[in-house]
C-alpha cells in the first residue's frame, strides 16, 4: 500500500516537473491565455481549466492503456508522436489563432444565424479547452517524452497501474497552468472592475491570446518545420 | 478589411507550406554513419526538437569522452557519434536501444558486431550536477572498455 502511494506520489510528481520544465514552455504560455481570457467570467475560467485538466489527462491514460494493452511499443509511440505532433504544432495553433482573431469565420448569413452561430462557438471555447488540453499532452517534445515514456510508463508498468498513475501525471502536468490562468484571470477582471473597464480588458484579453497563438505558432513552424531558426 | 484578407491568405499559405516542408524533411533521406569493427561506440541520440537540457546532456557527455579517454579515441578504442534518431535510416536504433527520448548509449563492438549496450537515462538526473555527470559517464565507458576486452 506504501509503494503504491508513493508511486502515485511519483506520478504527480512527474506530471508537475514535466508541467514547469523550459521544454513546453511556449505551449503552457499559450494555454494559460487561452484558460484565461475571458476575464468577466471567472466561472468559464474554471470550467475552461478542469475541462483542459480532463483533456491532459484522457490523453495520457488513452496513451498508456494502448502502450501496455496493445502491441504498439513505447519506443514507437514515443518516436512517432515525438517527430510527428510537436511540428504539427506550428500550423494547428496559426489556425487556431486565426479562429481566435476571427480572420477565420464560418460562412452564413443573416445576423440572426450570425449571433447563433456565434454562441455555438462559444460554447465550443469552453470545450475548445478539454481539445487543447488532448492535443498539447500528445505534443511531446524530448523532456516531457523522457518523463512519460521513460519515467511515467515504466512506473504504471511496476505498479500494474494504467490508469490511476497516468491520471494524477495528467493532472500534474495541467495543475501549474490552470492555477496561473485563474490568477491571472482574477485578478485581470479586479483590475478592470477597478477601472470600469471590464469589457474592454476582455476584448484585449482575447485578442491577446489570439496574437500569443500566433506568435507561438510562427515560431513552432519556422524552428520544427522549415528548421531556419 | 482588403489588408486582413490578405493577411488571412498568407497565413494559410504559410500553413501548407509549415505542412509540406514537415512531411518533404521527414522523407529526406539523411547521412548514414559509419560504423566502427571494434571498441566502445559512445553515441548520443537526439530527435529534430533540441531542447536546452539535451544540448547540455550532449556538450558534457563529447566533453566526458573526449577528456577522459583522449589516448582510447587514438587508438580507435573509443568513438563518438551524435545520431538524429528521426532520420528513416536511424530509426532502427529505437527499437535497437529501446529510446524512447534524447540520451546515450554505449555500445560494445566486436569483429563489426554489437555484444552489448547501455542505455544511460541516468544522465536525465545527473545533467543538473556536471561533475557527477561526467564521473558517471566515465565509468561506465571503462566498464564497456573492460567488458570488450
Amino acid at each position: 500500500m506504501t509503494a503504491y502511494l508513493l508511486g502515485m506520489a511519483a506520478a504527480f510528481g512527474l506530471g508537475l516537473q514535466t508541467a514547469i520544465s523550459p521544454c513546453p514552455l511556449a505551449t503552457n504560455i499559450a494555454a494559460i491565455s487561452y484558460l484565461g481570457r475571458r476575464v468577466s467570467e471567472p466561472r468559464q475560467v474554471l470550467l475552461a481549466g478542469m475541462l483542459y485538466a480532463a483533456g491532459r489527462t484522457v490523453a495520457y491514460v488513452l496513451l498508456a492503456v494502448i502502450i501496455v494493452g496493445t502491441a504498439l511499443s513505447n519506443q514507437q509511440a514515443s518516436m512517432f508522436l515525438q517527430k510527428y505532433m510537436y511540428k504539427a504544432l506550428g500550423p494547428i495553433l496559426i489556425l487556431l489563432a486565426m479562429f481566435l482573431l476571427e480572420m477565420l469565420q464560418f460562412g452564413f448569413s443573416g445576423s440572426g444565424v450570425s449571433e447563433k452561430m456565434q454562441r455555438r462557438v462559444d460554447a465550443l471555447g469552453v470545450w475548445g479547452a478539454l481539445l487543447l488540453g488532448i492535443l498539447f499532452a500528445v505534443s511531446f517534445c524530448p523532456l516531457s517524452a523522457m518523463l512519460f515514456f521513460g519515467g511515467l510508463i515504466t512506473l504504471s508498468l511496476q505498479r500494474e497501474s494504467t490508469l490511476v498513475l497516468p491520471a494524477l501525471f495528467g493532472l500534474g502536468t495541467a495543475l501549474p497552468v490552470v492555477v496561473f490562468a485563474i490568477l491571472i484571470a482574477f485578478s485581470t477582471k479586479a483590475v478592470g472592475k477597478a477601472f470600469d473597464r471590464l469589457t474592454q480588458f476582455e476584448w484585449w484579453a482575447r485578442r491577446i491570446t489570439g496574437a500569443v497563438f500566433l506568435v507561438v505558432g510562427i515560431f513552432f513552424s519556422l524552428k520544427y518545420c522549415f528548421e531556419i531558426i | 478589411m482588403k489588408l486582413q484578407k490578405v493577411v488571412t491568405v498568407a497565413l494559410l499559405l504559410f500553413v501548407v507550406a509549415s505542412l509540406g516542408v514537415m512531411v518533404a524533411n521527414s522523407l529526406r533521406p539523411g547521412r548514414s554513419g559509419d560504423v566502427p569493427a571494434d571498441g566502445v561506440v559512445a553515441y548520443f541520440f537526439h530527435g529534430k526538437v533540441r531542447c536546452p537540457t539535451c544540448r547540455n546532456i550532449e556538450a558534457y557527455a563529447h566533453e566526458a569522452i573526449q577528456d577522459g579517454f583522449a589516448e582510447q579515441i587514438e587508438a580507435g578504442r573509443v568513438h563518438w557519434r551524435v545520431v538524429d534518431y528521426e532520420e528513416p535510416q536511424n530509426e532502427h536504433f529505437a527499437t535497437d536501444f529501446e529510446l524512447v527520448s534524447p540520451t546515450v548509449v554505449l555500445v560494445t563492438m566486436e569483429a563489426g558486431q554489437a555484444t552489448g549496450w547501455r542505455n544511460l537515462m541516468e544522465v536525465w538526473n545527473l545533467v543538473s550536477d556536471k561533475g557527477a555527470f561526467l564521473e558517471f559517464l566515465q565509468q561506465q565507458v571503462c566498464d564497456c572498455l573492460e567488458e570488450a576486452g
